[in-house]
């Protein structure tokens, strides 16, 4: 590959550009066609159901697809940093399992309360408890000790799957569809309302995580070299863990758990402009946002008029394509 | 300007104590190396020194501060350190490794960046990633990484731990100069080596370690007693002379 197109520079162009395009195709796309004029006319009683259509059903689905797909492959980029492993992500410390068990747990033990507003909300309290107890094992374990914390988080992640496991078992076939719609991620959820909730803690997290790119920099030197350039370790974690946690945590509860773009697309990112966090993990969240947007177009128009959950559809593209980036580079 | 002062510094280790009452006292333009057997606390001593490791008793201090009560970002404009093990897991062009040795200093500081990239030749490797570079090259990349932490002047101080390890007989000759040549801005320098051979061109303060003390301190190897050495070393160590490759590396610039 030329040099010029593996620059930040590029890429950034490259990926906002496509993002652009991936709004307005999202936008038009869907069951109903839409008349744009119709949007600029004077009378508003004609283009009710072009506006309807946008603001409650489009508008919601865009905005949380860009949110989850930002927060996902940001929180991913900066995850596989902190572990300075290429194969973590945000399920790995059980943010996702958490968050889906808090959800689950609402939706079968009280299925009459488990409204639109308390459901994201259960999920949020899931994330949270699950981020706690992996913070308060990061501040007791020693600082350079990963290890520990990744097998916590296996951990967690097994009881977390317990638990779902149990509750499928026990909940109610209507309970068990709306549970399905939780661990596979479906963008249709999400009301204005709601994405209009959780965007400030996703927005809050990014810039979190965007402010201790330097600090992870140098962590790729090990814990002993980032010290002696000044950096605090242990701080650094609890940063990362916890805006991790809150922005994984928010996407959870707006669309439940979306596979692989936290692994992939940083993965794919460092192939294209190299490990420098102060490009990769902004630009990682351009690029998840890209990939929840397109899938999330390909979900409503492959088998019109039913749709896909955008969760299956990122395993579906995403596993067999990591797989083939990681047999084509050690060729 | 202030020395780096360890003052009766205790380590304790699984295998007995890792350091016990170690003192030394580092001032600018000082040379201090490190000898002594696998396992004798050399690497110990040296992250104390640094503020890596906290020991469980004594402390060390700079500007008549303990390290451990410094702001990291502080200390790290007054003493870069080359640890023995520099993983990295992601892979990094020697340029941005370079970079980020300049860190904690703000933009334009003086650092002695350019030299270790002049003595060690880093400028035809800026642009390679660091996993397709040999071990040797690696090393001098990261030293070349530590020098622009380090600013090449009275009061700052260098550690560095068998930096001559991986380096070929060139780039140890080149190393050693660039070194006195901090060593005359007023840099204190301590390193732990193992070529002791390497030792008969330096002033150095020489410190003997062996199971967590310091057995004998002298002014150049020669000055070391031989029985202390064979204590160390465990056997019968005489001085004895030996015919070596010597480069002479011509020296192009003065200071």
């Amino acid at each position: 590959m030329p040099a010029f197109l593996r620059t930040p520079r590029f890429a950034a162009s490259s990926l906002i550009t496509g993002l652009l395009i991936a709004c307005l195709v999202s936008l038009t796309t869907g069951a109903v066609t839409l008349d744009w004029s119709a949007l600029w006319a004077t009378h508003p009683k004609e283009d009710a159901l072009t506006w309807l259509v946008i603001t409650e059903l489009r508008m919601p689905r865009l905005l949380a697809a860009l949110a989850t797909g930002w927060i996902l492959a940001a929180g991913g980029a900066a995850l596989q940093a902190l572990f300075q492993n290429p194969l973590a992500e945000p399920g790995l410390i059980g943010v996702s399992a958490g968050a889906a068990l808090g959800a689950a747990s609402l939706l079968v033990m009280l299925p009459a309360a488990a409204t639109t507003t308390l459901l994201p909300l259960a999920a949020f309290v899931g994330a949270l408890a699950t981020v706690s107890a992996m913070a308060a094992l990061g501040l007791r374990s020693a600082a350079g000790d990963h290890a520990t914390l990744l097998l916590a988080g296996i951990a967690v992640n097994a009881l977390a799957g317990a638990g779902i496991a149990l509750l499928t078992y026990l909940a109610s076939d209507t309970a068990l569809r709306q549970l399905s719609f939780w661990l596979f991620g479906d963008l249709s959820r999400p009301s204005l309302t709601l994405a209009g909730l959780g965007l400030p803690w996703v927005l809050l997290a990014g810039a979190l995580l965007w402010s201790q790119t330097r600090g992870l920099n140098l962590l790729q030197l090990g814990q002993a070299n980032a010290r002696a350039l000044g950096v605090r370790p242990q701080r650094l974690r609890i940063i990362v863990l916890v805006a991790v946690a809150l922005g994984v945590g928010s996407s959870v509860a707006l669309v439940g758990t979306i596979a692989f773009v936290g692994l992939v697309i940083p993965h794919l990112l460092r192939l294209w402009i190299g490990p420098d966090q102060r490009s990769l993990l902004p630009l990682a969240g351009v690029a998840g946002a890209n990939l929840m947007v397109w899938a999330d177009v390909a979900a409503r128009s492959l088998i019109p008029p039913a749709e896909l959950p955008a969760g299956v559809l990122t395993a579906l593209l995403g596993g067999p394509f990591f797989l083939l980036m990681i047999l084509w580079r050690h060729r | 300007m202030s020395p780096l002062v360890a003052h009766d510094l205790h380590v304790a280790g699984t295998r007995g104590p890792r350091l016990s009452a170690v003192s030394c006292c580092i001032r600018p333009g000082e040379l201090h190396v490190l000898i002594g057997p696998n396992g004798a606390g050399k690497s110990t001593l040296l992250a104390a020194l640094a503020g890596l490791l906290h020991p469980d008793h004594g402390n060390v201090r700079l500007d008549a501060r303990c390290l451990s009560r410094w702001h990291p970002r502080a200390l790290a404009c007054r003493r870069a350190v080359l640890p023995q093990h520099n993983p990295m897991a992601f892979d990094y062009s020697v340029e941005a490794l370079l970079a980020l040795g300049l860190h904690p200093h703000d933009a334009g500081t003086d650092t002695a960046l350019e030299l270790g990239v002049d003595a060690l030749e880093l400028a035809p490797l800026m642009q390679q990633r660091m996993h397709t570079l040999s071990g040797g090259e690696q090393q001098r990349a990261q030293l070349g990484r530590v020098l622009a932490q380090l600013r090449p002047a009275a009061g700052c101080y260098l550690l560095l731990d068998e930096p001559l390890a991986a380096l070929d007989l060139r780039f140890r000759v080149r190393l050693l100069a660039l070194l006195k040549r901090l060593l005359h801005r007023g840099v204190g320098i301590v390193l732990s080596i193992h070529e002791l051979d390497t030792l008969h061109d330096l002033d150095a303060e020489v410190h003997l370690l062996h199971t967590g003390s310091v057995l004998e301190t002298a002014h150049g190897l020669n000055q070391m007693s031989t029985e202390a050495l064979s204590r160390a070393y465990g056997g019968p160590v005489q001085f004895e002379t030996r015919a070596i490759p010597v480069l002479q590396e011509p020296h192009p610039t003065g200071d």
